[in-house]
């Protein structure tokens, strides 16, 4: 009865097993020695540091499914069908050994009840995992998947791989029952229908599907590094490696020392990403989550997360694997591809574009790819080294490099919206505890003026000592960064940096969250260590230092957008929701995508200053998703969000009953002495 | 294809107006404090058309300004942005010219760089607005030319362009060596590469002065001027709005189809 | 002095005199009269003869008829030696033409062959009390104004600025002589072929270097208004703009849009109507130099960058805009 035995003319069955089981092995050696050659070939990078932050990550989020349970049905059968291949490996090592090597045991484990019976209930749930797959690809068909052959083929493979397996250990029981078979009711029940069949069939039927377990298992270690299914492998690296840098940073270059070097400044070819990139494209399992969370692709835009990460995995894998391999091109198929540049016939220029850097997408991600830094690095070849640029951010590089700030307004205005308010200048008053810093749309924006002009009214009245840069504050360089001209924003950096350090600068406080992430984490690259809060954590603390106390009754439903460099870049989601509910008579409804979840209003990745020409408009679907909660106003905590969804809200006509305010204009409204308040200058309109 | 690119280096032409200031004794503009001059807007345009013909026929691009050491940038610029070569013009006795005079001691530069195929410059600068340097030069070197123009090809050796008319355009062909005077339609110009930022920092830009050129003071500058400068001033503006009282909007209608007249803008 | 004469010199333009031409026209008599010396016009082409007597109408003592195939179509190389030798013949001590895109070009080259020098795009000129001319024109982008005296004591040569003179009226009984001349001209100058003109496909004057332009915004309301700009355009000759919010509302195409992320226009007059004036669209357009706005709205931010306001509904306002300015450029 062992499967193994006996010959096949003159060779014995288990020789030939174990031919066939060092062939798969070799095979699959083969191939995934390959796949780790190619990420050898990427740039190398540090991510060896903090094991056991690390290792915590990889517990919570593959053992635990952390990010794939926030889809209960999808994360529920994706768990059976995990453990299940954790639980189920270890049979497959008794089934091989069995096989390999006659009278082999699996040592303790092999009478153990609980043991015998996990297998039997795993194989089920499985099972159970694969009919969910299988109605969810065939019934409710969600539009972030794929629907390709691969998953199909996969989903059947697995439910072969439990049902061969179910069924040799039915048919092993009915013809050669143990004691301890107690321990599989449902091997037992299927025992029980071969019950009438004869011995030597039964004994047929268990050699049989003992065998086709056996090859489909060898078969799936052949074709794993050929498909999807790599992330089985890779997924747990891929997330034990991820990013442990503050999530506002961007890779900082060294510019000097790579032109010294004749090094690239962004990435333009495969190998110049880095292994850990490269790791992200073997890790995607095409699970589309990334996508069903982008603002550019749910507007109709031609990126998609998804996409790149597996283009760009296509262009390693097909297009350039032979290159990085050393042979020459065209070797491995036999056919000839003319060379595709990786941006722009891979990745389109304006895929690049499209992206509004909200990191969605990566937090979305149940294995941690990265989309956003490559997106950036290859923005950075396009800028810097391909100059292929659309002429609005050749605009905004122009503008900021003359005036200091996006639209070329005068430097020497950058403090006309303070006057007559009072406020010193950081030369006139050097030793205040806090920078304000304005910004450039605080400092130059009409609407935003409304702002600055609330927060400064707030901190003046809970006497707080501050002053600003005024003229001397220059743009701090977010957009053009991440846009991806490395060299101005590393321009901008040092003389900002500069600026501050020669004034001392220790505290700062700023309305707007991309100067809050670039000041507070960017910087730092550049010798700037300042404490940056974002004003609503500020204020919050005011108001529990009872410096400022909300009196004024705003009897309002409000819903607040978070905006995303605050938001998710910080984690930063409390403190302006305590500010708002400080105020009385403030009720506050979210929308649906709040939180970790808010959708950006499409003003990330420098696209505040540029058209959006396809699909819908960003903020139009923000705008949407905040009226379908009917609030009576939206709050921001940002400039530009509050731009964006001023300019939507006029265009789609609700902009009389909509009104939308900086958290900082309403709290200004609510603390103010009645003697004070002038319908003129208040910037939120009643 | 070997070409010479004049440029100018102008005062910022976005300030916006309410920051214009003039100096009215001295005849001169004063730039608000901070603002950086830049590349003539046309001459950036006449840049991107040299590159362009370059990639597509090869050659050498130079650059050429007349000017104080301010210009470097500008010539810098232009390296950045893929040009070859740069030379500064510059020589007490070049200062107050106009644009025949500034167009003499170029076109004496350009004759000293040696054989050219091409003469590109903006259609006119943005701070004079005079549009007079392409004629002056075709007619100082002798070579056919037009402006202003918005399309240019190469065929066999011979130019074929598109000078901008009113509606349109009209089709000229001519031999070459040529000058041409580039208008804004023909091209957007590229944003400066990395490496190209990196190559115009080590750029050697040598200095011409009058003498190099074989020209003498009373052939540029001041004293070679065609046109003199009498007075220059700001035409004094309502800042405020004035708004047109009526009875009725048609009434207001009327009265702001007079004004319009009134002040000669209709 | 009674030396000298002014002459005009007509623009390019087979069959029909150009308007500009007798813009020009009414300058010249103007400082002709003033200086009292004859006006005489210079016409260069080929189907321009019945073009002479029109000009006599409106004020030439002398037109030059300089008949010939070869100074059709217009190219600087036939137009540029032939006029050098006109005034040198002529005695001609003032010349004038307008500064179209094709007056620009020859105007600048003949002043050049002839040793002297040009003031371009005059928005005036006038006779100095010694006698000499007084050219007057924008600079800086219209942010400033300069004047000029050409140097020496040869040809005074000027360009005006087109659309901004009145055209030359006629004259009760003015008579004046037509002179036919040879045109002379050495094959070897010619070394340039140029072509007929061709007519671009969108009609009207190009958005960026328009003079006058009319700009619609989201106070428009709908399509169905838009008509009402297209219309105000069309009776001051202005090129038609948008903000952003009618691009984005689907009214008009994207190129139109003015603003930060769209055309950059510096006319001398810039009508915009149902526009706010968001900070984006003023980027566009702070190199105008007279802005009139048209809105609803009085607290507008349009209007505190505005020189001219009319408060009040564009629906109401145009309508009679337009018919009085059709009167106005009619006459």
């Amino acid at each position: 009865m062992h499967p193994t035995s006996g010959t096949i003319g003159p060779l014995p069955v288990v020789l030939v097993f174990w031919i066939l089981t060092l062939g798969a092995v070799a095979l699959f050696a083969r191939s995934a020695w390959r796949l780790v050659r190619l990420l050898r070939a990427g740039v190398a990078e540090p991510r060896f540091d903090r094991p056991l932050d690390r290792l915590g990550a990889v517990v919570v989020h593959v053992l635990g499914h952390g990010r794939l349970l926030t889809q209960p049905y999808s994360g529920l059968l994706h768990l059976f069908i995990f453990w299940g291949f954790l639980i189920l490996t270890i049979g497959t090592i008794e089934h091989f050994g069995h096989g390999l090597f006659p009278g082999f045991t699996l040592p303790l484990l092999h009478r153990w009840p609980p043991y015998r019976f996990s297998q039997d209930l795993f194989n089920v749930l499985v099972l159970i995992a694969v009919g969910m797959a299988i109605y969810q690809r065939t019934v409710t068909r969600p539009a972030r998947l794929t629907l390709n052959a691969d998953g199909f083929v996969i989903l059947g493979l697995i439910a072969a791989l439990m049902i061969t397996n179910l069924v040799a250990s039915g048919a092993r029981i009915a013809a050669q029952p143990e004691p301890g078979d107690a321990a599989l009711p449902i091997s037992s029940a299927l025992a029980a229908l071969f019950a009438g069949l004869p011995l030597a069939a039964q004994e047929a039927l268990y050699r049989v599907a003992w065998w086709s377990h056996v090859l489909i298992v060898l078969g799936f270690l052949v074709y794993i590094p050929h498909s999807k299914h790599l992330h089985i492998i890779t997924a747990a690296p891929n997330v034990y490696f991820r990013s442990l840098e503050p999530k506002g940073q961007l890779r900082p270059i060294d510019i000097e020392k790579a032109l010294e070097n004749d090094l690239p400044v962004g990435v333009s070819k495969i190998e110049q990403l880095s292994w850990k990139d490269l790791l992200d494209l073997y890790s995607c399992t095409e699970c589309g989550r990334c996508q069903a969370e982008c603002p550019a692709s749910l507007s109709g835009k031609e990126l998609s997360p998804k996409f790149l990460i597996l283009d760009l995995k296509d262009h390693l894998l097909r297009d350039e694997a032979a290159r990085l391999l050393g042979a020459p091109r065209g070797d491995t198929d036999g056919s000839p591809a003319p060379p595709r540049r990786m941006v722009g016939d891979v990745i389109h220029d304006q895929v690049l574009w499209d992206c509004v850097t909200c990191r969605a997408c990566m937090d979305a991600c149940p294995v941690f790819i990265e989309h956003v830094p490559k997106i950036v690095d290859m923005r950075r070849h396009l800028v810097m080294e391909a100059s292929r640029i659309p002429l609005e951010f050749q605009k905004l590089f122009d503008n900021v490099e003359a005036s200091g700030n996006p639209w070329r307004f005068p430097r020497a205005a950058r403090a006309d919206w303070a006057q007559g308010l009072g406020i010193p200048t950081l030369a006139e008053r050097p030793d205040a505890e806090y920078l304000f810093w304005v910004g450039c749309a605080g400092a130059y924006d009409e609407r935003n003026v409304k702002v600055s002009v609330a927060l400064a009214r707030l901190l003046q009245r809970a006497g707080v000592s501050f002053a600003i840069l005024g003229t001397e504050e220059s743009c701090t360089g977010d957009p053009v960064r991440r846009v991806g001209n490395e060299y101005l924003f590393q321009l901008q950096a040092q003389q900002n940096v500069e600026t501050l350090t020669r004034y001392g600068v220790k505290k700062i406080v700023t309305a707007c969250p991309h100067c809050f992430n670039t000041l507070g984490t960017e910087y730092r690259a550049f010798g700037g260590h300042f404490t940056v809060l974002h004003h609503t954590q500020l204020l919050e603390q005011l108001i529990a230092a009872g410096r400022l106390r909300p009196q004024e009754r705003l009897a309002e439903t409000l819903t607040y957008h978070d905006p995303c460099y605050l938001g998710r870049y910080h984690g930063l989601y409390d403190a302006p929701r305590r500010v708002l509910q400080a105020i009385p008579g403030v009720a506050l409804t979210e929308m649906e995508r709040h939180r970790e979840r808010g959708f950006c209003c499409g003003a990330g990745g420098g696209h505040a200053f540029c058209e959006e020409r396809t699909g819908r408009r960003i903020n139009h679907l923000r705008v949407e998703q905040a009226l379908a909660v009917r609030p009576q106003r939206v709050a921001t905590a940002c400039p530009y969000c509050l731009m964006m969804f001023e300019d939507a809200t006029r265009a789609k006509d609700v902009y009389e009953t909509l009104p939308v305010a900086d958290i900082a204009e309403l709290l200004d409204r609510a603390t103010r002495p009645a003697a004070e308040a002038s319908p003129h200058t208040d910037g939120a309109r009643s | 294809m070997d070409i010479v690119v004049c440029i100018k280096q102008v005062p910022d032409p976005e300030i916006p107006p309410s920051q214009f200031k003039v100096d009215e004794a001295a005849k001169r503009v004063v730039p608000p404090p901070g603002v950086q001059p830049v590349i003539s807007t046309f001459d950036l345009h006449a840049i991107e058309a040299a590159l362009q013909l370059k990639e597509r026929h090869g050659g050498k691009i130079t650059v050429l300004s007349l000017g104080p050491a301010s210009v470097r940038d500008a010539l810098k610029r232009a390296i950045a942005m893929g040009c070859d070569a740069a030379v500064q013009l510059d020589d007490p006795a070049f200062e107050g010219g106009d644009s025949f005079a500034t167009a003499v001691a170029l076109a004496a530069a350009i004759r000293k760089l040696g054989a050219f195929d091409l003469v590109l410059t903006g259609r006119q600068a943005s701070d004079w607005d005079s549009g007079q340097v392409p004629s002056a030069l075709a007619e100082l070197l002798g070579i056919p030319g037009a402006v202003p123009v918005q399309k240019i090809e190469l065929r066999d050796g011979t130019l074929y362009v598109e000078r901008v008319t009113e509606d349109g355009y009209q089709p000229i062909e001519m031999p070459l060596p040529a000058v041409l005077g580039i208008s804004n339609e023909i091209n957007q110009p590229r944003y400066p590469t990395l490496k190209g930022i990196m190559a115009a920092g080590k750029a050697q830009i040598p200095v011409w002065s009058a003498a190099d050129l074989g020209l003498t003071p009373d052939q540029v500058g001041e004293r070679g001027r065609r046109v003199i400068l009498t007075r220059l001033y700001v035409p004094v503006r309502e800042s405020r709005c004035e708004f047109i009282e009526a009875e009725t909007p048609q009434e207001a209608g009327e009265k702001l189809a007079l004004r319009l007249r009134e002040a000669r803008l209709i | 002095m009674a030396d000298g004469s002014v002459l005009v010199i007509a623009e390019p333009s087979e069959g029909q005199l150009a308007p500009v031409t007798l813009e020009v026209l009414g300058v010249g008599r103007r400082l002709a009269t003033t200086l009292g010396v004859p006006l005489a016009v210079a016409l260069l082409g080929q189907e321009v003869e019945r073009q002479a007597e029109e000009l006599i109408a409106r004020g030439a003592d002398r037109v030059y008829l300089l008949v010939d195939p070869r100074l059709v179509p217009y190219q600087a190389d036939t137009w540029v030696p032939v006029l050098a030798d006109l005034v040198r013949d002529s005695g001609a001590t003032i010349v004038l033409l307008s500064h179209t895109q094709t007056g620009r070009e020859y105007g600048t080259r003949l002043a050049f062959r002839l040793g002297t020098g040009i003031v371009t795009d005059c928005s005036d000129v006038q006779i100095d009390t010694d006698g000499r001319l007084l050219a007057i024109k924008p600079v800086y982008g219209g942010n400033a104004v300069a004047e000029y005296k050409l140097a020496g004591d040869g040809v005074q040569v000027a360009s005006l600025r087109p659309k901004l003179f009145d055209p030359a009226p006629r004259l009760a009984e003015h008579q004046g002589e037509v002179v036919r001349r040879e045109v002379q001209l050495a094959p070897e100058a010619v070394r340039t072929r140029a072509g007929a003109r061709v007519r671009a496909a969108v009609a009207g004057p190009d958005l960026e270097n328009a003079q006058r332009v009319v700009a619609g915004g989201r106070g428009v309301g709908g399509p169905e208004n838009w008509h009402l700009i297209e219309e105000l355009a069309e009776a001051i000759g202005a090129a038609v703009g948008a903000s952003r919010a009618a691009v984005d509302a689907g009214w008009v195409p994207g190129p139109l849009q003015i603003g930060l992320t769209g055309a950059k226009i510096s006319p001398q007059l810039y009508i915009a109507v149902g526009i706010s004036g968001a900070v984006q669209h003023l980027a566009g357009c702070t190199g105008a130099r007279t802005i009139v706005a048209i809105n609803r709205d009085p607290e507008a931010n349009i209007f505190r960058h505005a020189h001219l306001g009319v408060v009040g509904n564009l629906k109401e306002v145009l309508p009679a805009l337009i018919r009085k300015c059709r009167e106005l450029t009619a006459q």
